[in-house]
């Protein structure tokens, strides 16, 4: 799996996924699509494998602030954040906070919203997670004033 | 490519027995779920 932002190129996601199906290791493909990009200085890419394999770039031309932490189950990247303390409030709930996948990571990204999140505040959201033989959960909200308080309803009307 | 005057947090996860893998995100421009996030199954990773 991929994220892909910054001045975002779509493309490290999908060629990226090929690259892994094809068997390249996350740092392999990493390399690949950094080496293929000129305006690599710009992205910001974290990737990671079912081996728990990882990757992750952030360009130096990628606005402050900008972070990542990296743990054995997790990557967190950011960018364009109020403070420094963004990514260290995402890396450390994730740690701490229980529960199934999908609810430790909103509770993480909710954490990072708390510690300033986005410099101008959030407007959009997304939760995706899969499972050997399908997709668990996929939520989007495209537009709201508090996309991830959206986002944490929409996943408990899933389990009502 | 899309400009980005907003800014973008992601956490990408694995369950420790490997099971569950997922992509969470948030940004202050819209729609982030459309370009942000890139998933396949865990079967062919």
């Amino acid at each position: 799996m991929i994220a892909t932002q910054a001045y975002t190129n779509v493309a490290y996601g999908i060629k990226g996924l090929e690259l892994l199906a094809k068997g390249l290791s996350p740092k392999e493909t990493l390399n690949r699509l950094l080496m293929e990009d000129l305006g690599r200085e710009l992205r910001q890419v974290a990737i990671m494998d079912s081996k728990k394999r990882e990757a992750v770039f952030t360009g130096a031309g990628v606005p402050e602030w900008h972070g990542e932490a990296m743990g054995e189950n997790y990557i967190v990247i950011g960018n364009l954040l109020a403070g420094k303390n963004v990514i260290p409030s995402i890396a450390e709930e994730f740690e701490r906070t229980g529960g199934d996948l999908a609810w430790m990571m909103i509770k993480a990204l909710k954490a990072g919203s708390e510690s300033g999140g986005d410099q101008r505040g959030e407007k959009s959201a997304a939760l995706i997670v899969v499972g050997t033989e399908k997709v668990e959960v996929k939520i989007k909200v495209d537009e709201h004033k508090a996309p991830i308080n959206e986002l944490i309803r929409k996943l408990e009307i899933r389990r009502r | 490519m899309k400009k980005s005057r907003t800014g973008t947090f992601s956490i990408l996860a694995i369950s420790p027995d490997s099971k569950l893998m997922g992509v969470a995100v948030a940004s202050g421009s819209t729609s982030v779920g459309d370009r942000v996030p890139h998933m396949q199954s865990l079967e062919s990773v």
